[in-house]
């Protein structure tokens, strides 16, 4: 009886698609991840702060669910480096409990003022492991 | 009284040369006989109309009347021709989906056409088993507001809305239909909905579907009850059963019975 009751409540969590895309850094040189310290990373249009004085070789940026672009700032000690990127929005109600989820896709790099960034993956998945590369 | 006996056996048994055999029929008469036989069994076909049925939906107007949030209203014409019925179907839904966070709402019109097949069409009452096909299309807008909060970006307010969507599908169906009274009929259709295409959606993908259902679906079962009402224009005689062909009965080939027991007792 518990267990059926247990049943019932949808964990929404796995229900909602994620909107975070994934970023790798790497060494230009021989490809391999390199942790890179930035003092702050923000985006237009949000006074919120993703991080701020981190160092890691990987990051997660979420993008604007309200908007078809994202611009982020990437704050270093010695400057400023930007990445635009476009995506498509669709929403899907999941159920009536966990309510609508907005799944991105077509992830596109409008600009960037980095040496070199790839995209590998266009959409967002719990599964992926990166979305983009940025060489440094 | 032996001799007798195997005397009046033999002459059952074996013709005599006076008695002409009957002379087999040439294959014309064959066909002529088959032919006749045909048209005095072939029941009449009569594919002028003679009624239509009109009806209303109840299990929609059921759930109108209990939920919140869903409105159906579906209507029902027939037609005869012969066994065959042509049918309209024409229905309006809305179905709404909210809580404190979020407002989906979906509204449109549909209408499905096709043919039943009347599996009974001897029946006296005129009540009839069906089969049919159907070809369903949907004309239809949904709009979805939500306010969450989206981590990073804080609390936005997010509204999409899709206008002139169009569904089609196919439906293969069977029910019944029973007669009631003179001008009534109740009755009832299982709805197998399949090979659903729908386009006209952006940003939002739409979750139902007005009279097929869940959009994420690509076949959905269905299910209907209706009233109908007759009208009937032209008087039509229900058509007398075809006889079954019973196989005649060669008496020649049956082994001859006994007429005298007493002839078999020696």
């Amino acid at each position: 009886m518990l267990c059926v009751a247990c049943n019932n409540i949808p964990d929404c969590r796995n229900e909602i698609e994620p909107n975070a895309v994934k970023i790798s850094f790497l060494d230009k040189e021989d490809g391999s991840l390199v942790p890179i310290k930035f003092d702050s990373i923000r985006a237009l249009n949000t006074d919120s702060i993703f991080y701020q004085d981190t160092t890691l070789s990987k990051y997660e940026l979420n993008l604007d669910p309200s908007l078809n672009r994202t611009s982020f700032l990437f704050y270093l000690s010695q400057g400023v480096d930007t990445l635009d990127l476009g995506y498509l929005r669709n929403v899907a109600v999941v159920s009536e409990e966990c309510g609508p989820s907005i799944a991105f896709s077509s992830i596109a790099i409008n600009k960037h003022s980095f040496d070199s960034v790839a995209l590998k993956n266009d959409f967002l998945d719990r599964s992926l492991s990166e979305n983009l590369e940025i060489y440094y | 009284m032996l001799t007798v006996c195997f005397a009046v056996f033999a002459q059952e048994k074996e013709p005599t040369l006076a008695e002409p055999k009957p002379e087999a029929d040439s294959e014309e008469q064959v066909k002529e006989k088959k032919d006749e036989k045909e048209k005095k069994e072939k029941v009449p076909r009569d594919f002028k109309p003679s009624v239509v049925k009109l009806g209303l939906e109840t299990i929609g107007l059921g759930r109108t009347a209990t939920s919140s949030g869903f409105t159906q209203l579906e209507g029902q014409a027939d037609i005869d021709f012969d066994r065959y019925f042509f049918v309209v179907d024409l229905g309006h839904e809305k179905n709404s989906i909210a809580n404190d966070e979020f407002n989906y709402s979906n509204n449109g019109t549909y209408f499905r056409t096709g043919i039943q097949i009347n599996m009974m069409p001897y029946n006296q009452d005129r009540s009839f088993f069906f089969f049919g096909f159907r070809y369903a299309r949907s004309l239809f807008s949904d709009e979805i507001e939500f306010i969450d909060d989206f981590d990073k970006w804080g609390q936005k307010s997010i509204e999409f809305k899709n206008n002139n969507l169009t569904a089609t599908w196919y439906e293969v169906n069977m029910g019944m239909k029973v007669k009631v009274s003179e001008r009534l009929y109740f009755g009832y259709t299982v709805r197998y909905k399949l090979n659903k295409s729908m386009k006209g959606f952006d940003n939002l993908t739409p979750r139902n579907i007005p009279g097929y259902g869940r959009a994420g679906k690509s076949s959905n079962a269905g299910f209907n009850y209706y009233i109908l009402y007759t009208i009937p224009f032209r008087d039509k005689p229900v058509p007398p059963k075809p006889k079954r062909e019973h196989r005649e009965r060669n008496p020649s080939s049956e082994p001859s019975q006994p007429t005298d027991l007493f002839q078999r007792s020696f």
